[in-house]
């Protein structure tokens, strides 16, 4: 064996053993009637698993809810995000307060964040209820008309700072120049923003989105403190799908072809959103 | 009547005052250069007429109406960045086209006129391209053009040929100059670059720490400096000085000899005397001659520099002839004499030119 090959050896057998065997034994497992409760008897049923998880309902309820998810929450904090990094540039004063003030929600953990919202909006105990009934409003956020858009809400409460981040990073990484060029041009305020901010921050707003849906479409956190996937099976997503089947139901196979059906999905999104990148930094941004 | 005017425009920037109140008039069609070193206050002077920095205090007019509080977009004019400055998502077309979209011209009048000015510039088979895909002189052409097809009152160019080789530089040179002529428009054209004002300009105004040293024609400036530091700051190779002292009977006295006929000169006056290079001719050693030991010298065609040094130890130049360059020795002595009327005497202390 050559030195160098030495040098990848560690890292390849640290890699192996907690990414490349699990995942290997989990396709394994998406082959096979694998139950927790019947170890003794674990049979090789093919794709089975599989047709079973494309037809069941509740699995296509869990990915609807989640496509609906990952769509409200990442749309809402790209608008949010880029809105507060466009006014943030622009502040002169406590720009720095008002920046780390802004990331505290990152901070959080996610599962912590679900507990705060819970009792926040309660609709008996809840703050935010209390006070929006002392104006007469009364919102069952959590009841089964509300419950996916209420954890959408809490989900943009919590990542929209990073949007604010990372378009601040990149609204300052644009070169002054073309925006001195618009004003000479005599371009309006928002033709400057639609023709020429927005184009150039293109490929950081594509970045954004691809690290946020990732994300996003691992929502799980918040349906476990908060609503355990209901009322009914209204606020079910694809990982709280995947933990009822292996972790509650024992079912393994199920919910490790379940799994697997979800990295497809995303893995689809993600060659569509890079390609759409690639398409768009033809122009190099070497003014 | 001036067409473009400054009155007392001051700059800062914190407690740091750039500009330090310049009035300048500038004539309509005149191609104007503001010249200087770095950090003069030149681009700040035409960063404030373009509008895109606020003045401190006082006033600037173009055409006649007072500019000094509207935006750029109402000040109709056009502006050719040293950086280019293009939309790098735009094509070059829409490049072009981008100031009269911002005015909501129709968009066939908007085809026609970034054709027109991309037929004028040769850049018609680049319309579909974006910047990144042009080299940096297309990239300034595409800049031109897009101040071009806005017809505005007043062009500004902000050392548009920095960043371009020595090649480029003369035939875009020549390029702004004709366009200029041909458009019959009023520019104003930042530089640091000499040549390029001596060249191009109908007037230069030469800028220095904040205020207008000399305003004029190139010939005013560079045989009538009014300061010592435009005689320094305008000519190739640089000028030579000499520290001298006036005496009673009006000849100044110098380290390097006796030059007569300075009336002007205050006996007891300290002054500096200032000799071009060009302007020193072979000769015998007397008044109003410089003589010194031949140093180094540089052959530059069919002429030559000369490095001299005087026997008190300062240094000088001369711009010499081939002929006599080849008789000229190392470590030989040789004498100058300077043309009539081009010894130019400057105060030491005010650097005012006497």
């Amino acid at each position: 064996m050559q030195l160098k090959h030495r040098f990848v050896l560690p890292l390849a057998l640290v890699l192996s053993a907690v990414m490349l065997y699990p995942v290997a034994f989990s396709a394994w497992i998406s082959l096979h009637d694998y139950r927790l409760t019947r170890l003794n008897d674990v049979r090789w049923v093919g794709l089975d698993n599989y047709t079973f998880i494309a037809t069941d309902p509740g699995f296509l309820n869990a990915m609807g809810n989640t496509i609906t998810f990952v769509i409200g929450a990442v749309t809402l904090e790209l608008i949010l995000g880029l809105g507060l990094a466009i006014l943030l540039q622009r502040l002169v004063r406590f720009q720095n307060f008002i920046r780390s003030t802004l990331l505290a929600p990152m901070f959080i953990t996610p599962i912590a964040v679900g507990l705060m919202f819970r009792f926040l909006l309660n609709s008996e105990l809840g703050v935010i209820s209390h006070y929006l009934g002392e104006i007469g409003i009364s919102i069952d956020w959590f009841g089964p008309q509300l419950a996916l858009f209420s954890i959408i809400l809490i989900d943009v409460w919590q990542w929209t700072p990073f949007m604010v981040l990372m378009f601040l990073a990149g609204l300052e990484s644009l070169p002054k120049a073309p925006f001195e060029a618009a004003r000479i041009d005599g371009a309006s305020a928002w033709l400057t923003f639609r023709s020429v901010t927005l184009p150039m921050l293109r490929p950081v707003i594509t970045v954004a989105i691809i690290i946020r849906a990732l994300d996003a479409f691992k929502v799980f956190e918040y349906v476990f403190a908060i609503t355990r996937g209901g009322p009914g099976d209204a606020t079910e997503t694809i990982m709280y799908y995947i933990y009822q089947a292996g972790f509650r139901f024992f079912r393994m196979g199920e919910a490790a072809a379940a799994a697997f059906l979800l990295i497809v999905v995303i893995l689809v999104l993600v060659i569509a959103l890079v390609k759409a990148t690639k398409s768009n930094t033809e122009a190099p941004n070497d003014v | 009547m001036s067409y473009v005017s400054l009155k007392s425009v001051r700059k800062k920037f914190g407690a740091v005052e750039v500009l330090k109140g310049v009035y300048l008039d500038i004539g309509r069609h005149q191609f104007t250069v503001l010249l200087g070193p770095s950090g003069c206050g030149k681009s700040t002077t035409l960063r404030l007429v373009a509008g895109l920095e606020p003045v401190s205090d006082g006033q600037i007019f173009i055409d006649g109406q007072d500019v000094t509080m509207l935006e750029p977009r109402e000040r109709d004019i056009a502006m050719v960045f040293q950086n280019y400055a293009l939309y790098p998502t735009m094509t070059v077309e829409q490049n072009m086209g981008f100031g009269l979209k911002a005015k909501n011209v129709p968009a066939s009048e908007i085809r026609t006129a970034v054709h027109k000015a991309a037929d004028l510039l040769d850049i018609t088979p680049l319309l579909a391209r974006k910047p990144g895909a042009l080299s940096g002189g297309q990239q300034q052409r595409v800049a031109i053009g897009r101040a071009i097809v806005r017809q505005p009152k007043l062009f500004l160019f902000d050392e548009p040929l920095s960043n371009l080789d020595a090649k480029l530089r003369v035939e875009t040179r020549a390029e702004i100059l004709n366009l200029h002529k041909r458009l019959n428009a009023t520019t104003i054209y930042v530089t640091h670059d000499q040549e390029e004002a001596m060249t191009m300009a109908d007037r230069i105004v030469i800028m220095n720490q904040g205020v207008i040293e000399q305003e004029g024609t190139p010939e005013d400036v560079f045989f009538h400096p009014a300061s010592r530091m435009v005689a320094a700051f305008i000519g190739s190779p640089v000028m030579n000085f000499f520290d001298g002292v006036g005496t009673a009977d009006g000849n100044i006295e110098t380290p390097v000899g006796i030059f007569k006929g300075f009336p002007q000169v205050k006996a007891g006056q300290k002054v500096e005397i200032g000799i071009r290079p060009d302007d020193l001719l072979p000769a015998e050693p007397g008044d109003n001659t410089v003589t010194g030991q031949v140093q180094l010298s540089e052959l530059l065609g069919v002429r030559a520099i000369i490095h001299l040094q005087t026997e008190n130890g300062s240094a000088f130049k001369a711009v010499v002839d081939h002929e006599i360059y080849r008789e000229m020795k190392l470590a030989n002595d040789a004498s100058f004499t300077v043309r009539e009327g081009r010894l130019h005497v400057f105060d030491s202390q005010s650097g005012q030119r006497l």
